[in-house]
C-alpha cells in the first residue's frame, strides 16, 4: 500500500489540509474565502458557460444517433429496476443537502430579492433560483461526468478512473500518464473535501434538530462534536465489513423518510397552495432555464454580483466537486442502459423531484407570508435551523423533526461509506475491491476533514472550502468530455 | 495587481480552450481507435 505514490500523495495532501484546518481553522476559512473570491470573479463566466454547455451537450447526445449506444455489450440488461436506479442516483447526488436547504434556500433568496421587488415577485423568483441551482444544470454536470466514466468502463473495459478516458483516447504515453496521474489526484482531493463538507453540513443539521427536539438553548460546539463522534462510530463498522447490500437499504430508508416527510407536509399543509406554486414553478423553470444558465449579472450592482457569486457560482462549483464521486456511482449502477435512457433519466427525474421538494418546503415558508414572520437573522446566520422552525409550525412537529434528524444522519453515513469506497478505488488504480485498510484510512481522513469543517463553525465557510477544491475540476471535466466526444466519432451506431 | 491576476487567469482559460480544440481535432493513432 505504501508503495503506491498516488495514494501516498493524496493522503498527504488531504491530511495536510486537515492539519492546517485543525491548527488554524479561521486562517484556512479566510484563505479559502479569499481565493474563491479572486478566482470566481475572474472565472465566473467560464463556470457558467461550462455548466450550460454541459446541459446542451447532454441534451444533444440524448437526442442524437449516439443516444442509441448501449453502455455495455449489446446483450447487457440493466441491473436495477428503473425506479430503484433513479432513487439511488438521487440519494447519492443530493442527499443531505435537500434536508439542509429545502426550506432555507428559497427563504434566503426571498429575503434578499424582497429588498428590491414586491413580495409576490420575490417569492416566485426565489423558487425559480432554487430550482435553477438544483435542477438540470446540476444533473447535467453529474450525468455527463457519469456518462464519460460509464462509457469507458463498460464499452472500452477501462478501470473506473477519471484518467481512463485520456489514456484510452490518446494512448499510453508519458504525457497521458502524467496528466492522468494529476487528474486522479485532483479527483481524490475534490471528493475528500466535498464529502467532508457534507459531513459538516449534516452535523450542523442534526445538531439543530436535536436542539429543537430537546429544547436545548444555545447548543454549540459540544453538541456538534458529540454528534460527530457518534457518526464516526456509525460509519466505521460498515467500512470494516462488506455491507454493500445493507448500505443500499440504509440509503433507501433515508430517501423513503425524505419522501414521506415531503408527502406529509404536502397533505397536512395547504395542498392547493403548494400545487399552485409547483405548477407555476414548472412553467417558470422550463421557460427560463436556458437563458438563466448564461446569466452572469455583469451590469448589476455589487450586492447582486456578490449574491450571484455566493450562491449560483458556489453551487455550480459544488456540483463539479461532487461530480467524480456521484459520476462513478451513477456509472456503476447504469450498466446496460442506452446513452439516451441514461441521460434523460439522470436529467429529468431528479429535476422534477427537486421542483416538488423545494416547491413544497419553500412554499411552506411563503404561505401566508410566513417568510416575513420568521426571524430574518436566524435564516441568514443559522440557515440549518430554518427547516426546523417551519416544521414546528405544523402538527406532529416532534415526529417530523425526529424523522428529519434520522434521515440526515442516514444520508451522511451512507455518503461517507460510499465515498471511502470510491476514494480507495481511485487511489489503488481502479481496484473494484480495494483493501479494507485503505478504505479505513480514507474513513479517518474524511472524519478529520469533516472535523475541521465543523470547527470552522459555519455553512458559509464549508461552502467556500468546497468551492476552492473544485476550482481545478472544471478543467478536468471538460477534458474528459472532449475525450468522450472524440471517442464517439469512431462509434458505429446501431 | 488584481487586474494582472484577472488577465492571467483568463488567458489561462483561453489557452485551455484552444488546447482542447486542438486535441479534439488532432488525429488519433490507429491502435487507439475502437469499435
Amino acid at each position: 500500500m505504501f508503495r503506491n505514490p498516488l495514494l501516498l500523495t493524496a493522503l498527504s495532501l488531504t491530511a495536510a489540509v486537515s492539519v492546517w484546518g485543525l491548527i488554524d481553522t479561521q486562517g484556512l476559512a479566510e484563505f479559502a474565502a479569499g481565493m474563491v473570491t479572486v478566482t470566481l470573479k475572474s472565472r465566473g463566466w467560464f463556470v457558467m458557460l461550462t455548466a450550460s454547455m454541459m446541459l446542451i451537450v447532454s441534451i444533444w447526445l440524448a437526442l442524437s444517433r449516439f443516444g442509441r449506444i448501449k453502455l455495455g455489450r449489446s446483450e447487457d440488461e440493466p441491473e436495477f429496476s428503473t425506479f430503484s436506479w433513479l432513487a439511488m442516483m438521487f440519494a447519492a447526488g443530493m442527499g443531505v443537502g435537500l434536508l439542509f436547504y429545502g426550506a432555507a434556500e428559497p427563504i434566503s433568496h426571498f429575503l434578499f430579492l424582497n429588498q428590491g421587488m414586491p413580495a409576490q415577485d420575490a417569492a416566485s423568483q426565489a423558487l425559480f433560483l432554487t430550482y435553477f441551482h438544483w435542477g438540470l444544470h446540476a444533473w447535467a454536470i453529474y450525468g455527463l461526468t457519469g456518462l464519460v466514466i460509464a462509457y469507458f468502463m463498460f464499452r472500452r473495459q477501462a478501470p473506473p478512473l477519471i484518467s481512463s478516458p485520456v489514456r484510452i483516447v490518446f494512448g499510453d504515453k508519458p504525457w497521458t500518464r502524467t496528466i492522468g496521474w494529476i487528474m486522479d489526484l485532483l479527483a481524490i482531493y475534490a471528493i475528500a473535501i466535498g464529502l467532508a463538507g457534507s459531513i459538516a453540513l449534516g452535523v450542523f443539521q442534526v445538531q439543530d434538530g436535536v436542539a429543537a427536539l430537546f429544547n436545548i438553548q444555545g447548543a454549540g460546539l459540544g453538541l456538534g462534536l458529540t454528534i460527530f463522534a457518534v457518526l464516526c462510530l456509525a460509519y466505521t463498522l460498515p467500512l470494516l465489513v462488506d455491507l454493500s447490500k445493507g448500505m443500499g437499504a440504509l440509503s433507501n430508508t433515508a430517501i423513503l423518510i425524505a419522501i414521506s416527510l415531503m408527502l406529509f407536509v404536502l397533505l397536512v399543509g395547504p395542498t392547493h397552495f403548494f400545487m399552485r406554486g409547483i405548477v407555476e414553478g414548472f412553467g417558470n423553470y422550463f421557460t427560463h432555464v436556458l437563458s438563466q444558465g448564461f446569466q452572469t449579472y455583469p451590469f448589476h450592482q455589487e450586492a447582486v454580483d456578490n449574491y450571484f457569486t455566493d450562491w449560483t457560482l458556489n453551487y455550480m462549483l459544488w456540483w463539479l466537486a461532487w461530480a467524480p464521486f456521484v459520476g462513478v456511482f451513477i456509472a456503476r449502477i447504469s450498466k446496460g442502459r442506452t446513452i439516451r435512457e441514461f441521460l434523460l433519466g439522470v436529467l429529468l427525474a431528479p429535476t422534477v423531484f427537486s421542483i416538488f421538494w423545494f416547491g413544497i418546503f419553500g412554499g411552506m415558508g411563503f404561505y401566508q407570508g410566513a417568510a416575513n414572520l420568521l426571524d430574518k437573522t436566524v435564516v441568514q446566520t443559522n440557515i440549518n435551523s430554518t427547516t426546523f422552525l417551519l416544521l414546528e409550525t405544523m402538527p406532529l412537529s416532534r415526529l417530523t423533526i425526529a424523522a428529519t434528524v434520522l434521515a440526515a444522519f442516514l444520508f451522511i453515513v451512507t455518503s461517507v461509506v460510499s465515498a471511502a469506497y470510491v476514494l480507495a478505488m481511485f487511489s489503488t488504480g481502479g481496484d473494484q475491491n480495494p483493501p479494507v485498510k485503505v478504505k479505513l484510512m480514507w474513513g479517518v481522513i474524511l472524519g478529520a476533514l469533516g472535523l475541521v469543517m465543523i470547527l470552522s463553525g459555519s455553512a458559509e465557510a464549508v461552502r467556500q472550502i468546497i468551492a476552492l477544491s473544485a476550482n481545478p475540476f472544471v478543467f478536468i471535466i471538460i477534458f474528459i468530455i472532449m475525450c468522450l466526444l472524440k471517442a464517439l466519432k469512431n462509434e458505429r451506431t446501431p | 495587481m488584481n487586474n494582472l491576476i484577472d488577465t492571467l487567469l483568463n488567458v489561462g482559460i483561453f489557452v485551455f480552450i484552444g488546447l482542447m480544440l486542438w486535441l479534439y481535432f488532432k488525429a488519433v493513432p490507429e491502435k487507439n481507435k475502437d469499435s
